[in-house]
C-alpha cells in the first residue's frame, strides 16, 4: 500500500466511479449491438474491439496497472508472451494446414541451433556470474556450459554433414 | 519467524510480497485463461457451422450478469478505500455487498445453466456447448474462490484490522486485484461466447 492522503484516495474513487459509469455503457452498447443482426466478422470486430477497450480500463483503472512497479509490468510482458505463443501455435496450424512448412531435416537443424543459442546464453550468464563472484560452483557452470555449447556445436556440424551426403532420399522429405 | 515485507515494500521489487505474488498468480492465470481462449480459437475455426451464441444463450441475462460483476468490482474498490480511510464500518458494508454481488452472479449463472440444460444443451451436445461450459465453469469456480477470500477478510480476517491495520489493507488491495482480474476475464468471454 502506498502512501495516500485521503484526498489520493478520493480522487481514486472519484475515478473508479467514472471508469464504473463507461463500463456500464459500454456493456449496453455491446448487448444491442447483437440484436442488430451484423454479419459474424463485424460482429467480431465490434465486441471484441470494445471488450478489449473496456479490459483494457479494468487493467488500468481497477488493478492499477495505470501506475506499477517496473518488476510486474515484467512479470505481464513474459505472461502475455506465453499466450502469443498459445495463440500462434494453434494459428499457424490452421494456416499452415495441407502446405509444406519445413522438412523434418531442417526442423532438426533448427532445433539444434536454437538449443546453442539457449547454451551460449547460460555460458554468458555464467562467465559473468563467475567474474563478478569468482567461487568455484561458478566456474564449474562455466565449465559445463562451454561444454554443453562445444557438443551442440559439433552435434550440429555433423548433423549438417550428414543430412548433405542424405541428399534425396524420400524418408528424409518428410514435412513437419 | 516474522514474515518481511508484508507491508512495506521491498527496495529491489517496488512492491510489497503480498502483491508480488498475486501478481505472479495471475500471471499464471492470464496463461491459464490464454491456453482456454486459444483452444477456443482452435475449435471455432475448424468449425464451418459454428452456432452464433446470440441464438443459442440468454444475451440479457448474461449483460445483467456483467453489470453485476463490475458493480461488484466497484463495491471492492469502496472497500479497499474505506481502509485507507480508516473506517472498518464502511468496509464491512461494501465488503458485504461485493460477496452479495458475486452470490448473484453465480445464482444467476446457475440458473442460466437450468435454462441451457432445459433447451437440451448439454457439454456433450456440440463442441460450441463444451467450450462455452468449460469457459464459463472454469471462471464461476474463479468467482467462488474470490468470494470464500472476501467472505474470510469481511469475518474472521477482519481481526487484523485492530492489529495490524496496514497489513489488513493491503491483503484486501490484493484481494481486489484478484476480484478485478475475474471481472476482466468475464469482460472478454462475454463477447465471444454470447455475442458472436
Amino acid at each position: 500500500m502506498e502512501a495516500q492522503s485521503p484526498a489520493d484516495v478520493q480522487k481514486r474513487v472519484r475515478n473508479a466511479l467514472r471508469v464504473f459509469v463507461v463500463l456500464l455503457c459500454l456493456t449496453l452498447i455491446s448487448a444491442g449491438s447483437s440484436a442488430l443482426r451484423v454479419p459474424v466478422l463485424a460482429a467480431l470486430v465490434i465486441t471484441l474491439g470494445i471488450a478489449a477497450f473496456k479490459g483494457s480500463l479494468v487493467a488500468m483503472h481497477f488493478m492499477h496497472l495505470i501506475s506499477e512497479s517496473p518488476v510486474i509490468y515484467l512479470l505481464l510482458v513474459l505472461a502475455l508472451l506465453a499466450v502469443a505463443v498459445l495463440l500462434l501455435l494453434p494459428a499457424a496450424d490452421i494456416w499452415l494446414r495441407g502446405r509444406r512448412l519445413m522438412s523434418l531435416k531442417s526442423f532438426h537443424l533448427f532445433f539444434i541451433g536454437a538449443s546453442i543459442l539457449l547454451s551460449l546464453g547460460c555460458l554468458y550468464a555464467s562467465v559473468q556470474t563467475f567474474m563478478s563472484e569468482p567461487a568455484g560452483i561458478h566456474l564449474t557452470s562455466v565449465v559445463l556450459a562451454a561444454g554443453f555449447s562445444a557438443v551442440l556445436v559439433a552435434y550440429a556440424l555433423r548433423a549438417a554433414r550428414r543430412f548433405r551426403k542424405m541428399g534425396g532420399s524420400p524418408d528424409h522429405k518428410a514435412t513437419f | 519467524m516474522e514474515i518481511p515485507y508484508t507491508s512495506i515494500p521491498r527496495a529491489d521489487t517496488g512492491v510489497y510480497n503480498a502483491r508480488l505474488g498475486i501478481w505472479l498468480f495471475l500471471a499464471s492465470e492470464v496463461m491459464l485463461f490464454g491456453g482456454l481462449f486459444s483452444a477456443y480459437i482452435f475449435l471455432r475455426t475448424s468449425d464451418p457451422s459454428w452456432p452464433r451464441g446470440s441464438e443459442l444463450l440468454n444475451v440479457w441475462q448474461a449483460t445483467v450478469n456483467t453489470i453485476v460483476l463490475i458493480a461488484s468490482s466497484i463495491t471492492m474498490v469502496m472497500s479497499w478505500a474505506s481502509l485507507m480511510t480508516s473506517s472498518i464500518r464502511r468496509f464491512k458494508l461494501f465488503a458485504g455487498v461485493t460477496v452479495l454481488l458475486g452470490l448473484a452472479f453465480l445464482a444467476s449463472k446457475a440458473l442460466e445453466y437450468a435454462g441451457d440444460f432445459s433447451r437440451g444443451m448439454f457439454p456433450a451436445t456440440n463442441t460450441f456447448a463444451a467450450i462455452y461450459f468449460t469457459l464459463t465453469g472454469i471462471h464461476g469456480l474463479h468467482v467462488l474462490g474470490g468470494i470464500a477470500v472476501n467472505l474470510y477478510l469481511w469475518g474472521p480476517g477482519s481481526r487484523m484490522w485492530a492489529s495490524n491495520p496496514l497489513r489488513f489493507t493491503n491483503r484486501v488491495e490484493v484481494a481486489g486485484l484478484y476480484w478485478h482480474f475475474v471481472d476482466l476475464i468475464w469482460i472478454i468471454l462475454f463477447p465471444v461466447l454470447y455475442l458472436t
